[in-house]
């Protein structure tokens, strides 16, 4: 276990070296000591990257060897160095007085959920029928291999691939059988807190960030889920993270940001099937955003773009091979008779909406991202943000709701053993853009830039 | 995935928590409860003028409230989630890595040393089908091929039976459940569900 362990720890250094280099890329160089950017953003970058990357290579056929994981984190690691001038320091925003509790309180709690983690075996269902099969398979079949993924072996073969990426760092580093794919996977939420921190803490209140931040880090939902190693709360902190970026760009106009809207796009796109719609909203809805503030949406067009051009290669391959998911093998959204099945709406929505405001999940956090909401729009200053946030929520429910509507599986069945994971995406997004909606920071620095 | 579930069903067993988070709270998460429902409220109540002076200036009432209220539920609930989550490490930290392989199979009612069995006996570049006898327990039922199809990696499952070169049943023989196999030989008998017998055979030419 403390061999597994150290391996690890080298791994995902390399994961926060190529995180620096995504960062860097986009014009930003954290301080050196400046732990929010440094370890944060840079591990969550680094995992985007990583897994973005990673499909793409599986998919051309390379079986990610160990080295051939720390290659891909060196060679983005050393684009980053590439790019010399422009780069900006983010600002450091001190916290005081009574405040500090907070953030040690959050840097408690999530190591209390790491070393759960880490000695929590690989028992959710969807964690080793979905995602934990398939990268148990690119180990021992090295690489992708179609005979064995369209076998009745793996359930949602045709799921994209960076969830098994970031588990095939545990698996490769610590050999197969591992027990650290749980903490490996669950790394990227355990990152969350301090990369939100990073991204936000110049533009918003401290005391209202570390709030936020400490009701994310305490959700009961997503530890829970974490420990269960499902997707939802990583497309979650992927989407969390492209949404507060892109609108800082339309915010502030730097084009780091909207690389970086792209990176954890991208990421969500390969994370989930719902991560395309989600984006596609996401994107869109910063495209209307920029044009109403008389800026070009060309870039967002661009970001989706290379967004798509990342996710194609594993749509024609898994078409290629004719690979299903739980779905399609139903016989698809297309066989359900929409006006039959009209009833659900309303059950479904209802069962939306309690799991969205389910104290016992969230705790306060829904309720921040709620009442957020409520106060951006009722200021000038933050309407805009908080028009996105509403839109791009409502959007993502309402595309949770015609799945529901429209589902070949039996829907009692499917919303009781997914209602609860899937309103993460949303929840999580409104809390992540509520430190920005309850107003601007207070006794930032502003930025340092080098040129 | 896509079967409503049956009636065999045995309650709480299907699961959505952490693998040992504690079901109820008990003396000592009831006595964390009313200590961070205390504190919470003692936030509430007398931190309000303190959140406001660390806010800006221009807060308004709706922001001190929104500030205030979640850091009193936070300070509230953070005794008892994190002491939650203090008990799973507590009991999940004793499982041994070979037991720790296959407790995702135990959750379903799954025999997971039955299934390492199996996994011993048929060649890695084999092909097998399974299929479970009707009268089992949903769990069992809806989760028996999705685990193996997990455990025996890389050994492929076929979808259909003329196609595997092993059949595994749980829970009857293959000629019970109709499928054509030479004679089955019993793996062993279920711990965790009725002593259900499991059987591989090789398939019919």
């Amino acid at each position: 276990m403390i061999r597994d362990l150290a391996a690890l720890a080298v791994a995902n250094g390399a994961v926060i070296a190529a995180g620096h280099g995504v960062l860097r890329v986009g014009g930003i160089r954290p301080a050196a000591g400046d732990l929010a950017w440094t370890l944060g953003a840079a591990y969550v970058a680094g995992a985007a990257g990583v897994g973005v990357l990673g499909s793409l290579l599986l998919v051309f056929g390379l079986p990610l060897l160990w080295w051939q994981l720390l290659l891909l984190c060196a060679t983005v690691a050393a684009l980053g160095l590439l790019r010399r001038g422009g780069l900006r320091t983010p600002a450091r925003v001190v916290t005081v007085g009574w405040e500090r509790v907070l953030p040690a309180a959050i840097l408690v709690v999530l190591s209390v959920l790491a070393i759960d983690l880490a000695v929590q075996p690989l028992w959710g269902d969807d964690a080793w029928s979905i995602w934990g099969v398939k990268a148990v398979a690119i180990v021992a079949l090295d690489g992708l291999d179609p005979a064995f993924l369209s076998s009745a072996s793996v359930l949602s073969a045709d799921y994209p691939l960076v969830v098994p990426v970031l588990e095939l760092v545990a698996l490769r580093f610590s050999g197969l059988p591992s027990e650290l794919v749980v903490l490996q996977l669950g790394l990227v939420f355990c990152a969350f807190p301090c990369a939100l921190v990073a991204f936000l803490r110049d533009r918003s209140r401290p005391l209202v960030l570390w709030t936020v931040v400490l009701a994310i880090a305490l959700a009961p939902t997503l530890q829970i889920q974490v420990a269960s190693a499902v997707a939802d709360v990583t497309l979650a902190v992927f989407f969390g993270l492209a949404g507060v970026a892109g609108w800082q760009w339309i915010e502030r106009g730097e084009g780091g940001l909207l690389w970086l809207t792209g990176v954890f796009g991208a990421a969500a796109v390969g994370t989930k099937a719902e991560g395309a719609v989600f984006v596609a909203f996401l994107l869109g809805a910063l495209a209307v955003a920029a044009a109403r503030r008389g800026r070009s949406p060309a870039g967002v067009g661009v970001v989706a773009a290379a967004v798509a051009a990342t996710a194609a290669p594993w749509v024609l391959w898994s078409r290629a091979h004719e690979l299903g998911n739980a779905v399609s093998e139903a016989g698809g959204f297309g066989s359900t008779d929409l006006t039959a099945a009209a009833e659900r709406l309303p059950r479904a929505a209802a069962a939306l909406a309690w799991e969205v405001v389910d104290p016992t999940s969230w705790l306060a956090l829904a309720a921040i991202a709620v009442a957020a909401v409520v106060v951006g729009l009722r200021h000038h200053a933050g309407r805009g943000a908080a028009a996105y946030t509403l839109f791009v929520s409502v959007a993502c429910l309402t595309v949770l709701l015609a799945v529901y509507w429209a589902t070949p599986l039996d829907f009692d069945y499917h919303v009781a053993t997914s209602v609860r994971r899937v309103v993460t995406v949303p929840v999580v997004f409104a809390a992540s853009m509520a430190p920005l909606l309850l107003g601007p920071s207070a006794g930032a620095e502003g930025v340092a830039v080098d040129r | 995935m896509d079967g409503p579930p049956a009636a065999r069903m045995r309650p709480g067993t299907v699961c959505c928590s952490m693998l040992n988070l504690p079901s109820q709270p008990g003396t000592t998460g009831f006595l964390l409860l009313g200590l961070g429902a205390a504190a919470g409220l003692a936030l509430l109540v007398f931190g309000r003028a303190h959140v406001r002076g660390r806010l800006a200036p221009d807060a308004g009432h709706s922001l001190t409230s929104i500030v205030t209220v979640g850091l009193a539920v936070s300070v509230a609930s953070a005794p008892f989630t994190t002491w939650r989550v203090l008990e799973d490490i507590r009991r999940t930290a004793p499982i041994t890595a070979e037991h720790a392989r296959y407790v995702g199979a135990e959750t379903k009612l799954i025999d997971g040393e039955l299934v390492e069995r199996i996994a011993a006996l048929v060649p890695a570049d084999q092909t097998y089908h399974v299929a479970v006898d009707p009268r089992a327990y949903v769990e069992i039922r809806e989760s028996l091929a999705l685990w193996m199809g997990y455990a025996l990696v890389p050994r492929r499952q076929a979808r259909a039976p003329e196609s595997a070169d092993w059949i595994v049943t749980w829970g009857a023989t293959p000629s019970r459940l109709g499928l054509r196999a030479r004679e089955p030989r019993l793996v062993g008998r279920n711990r965790l569900a009725d002593d259900e017998p499991v059987y591989l055979a090789r398939a019919s030419p």
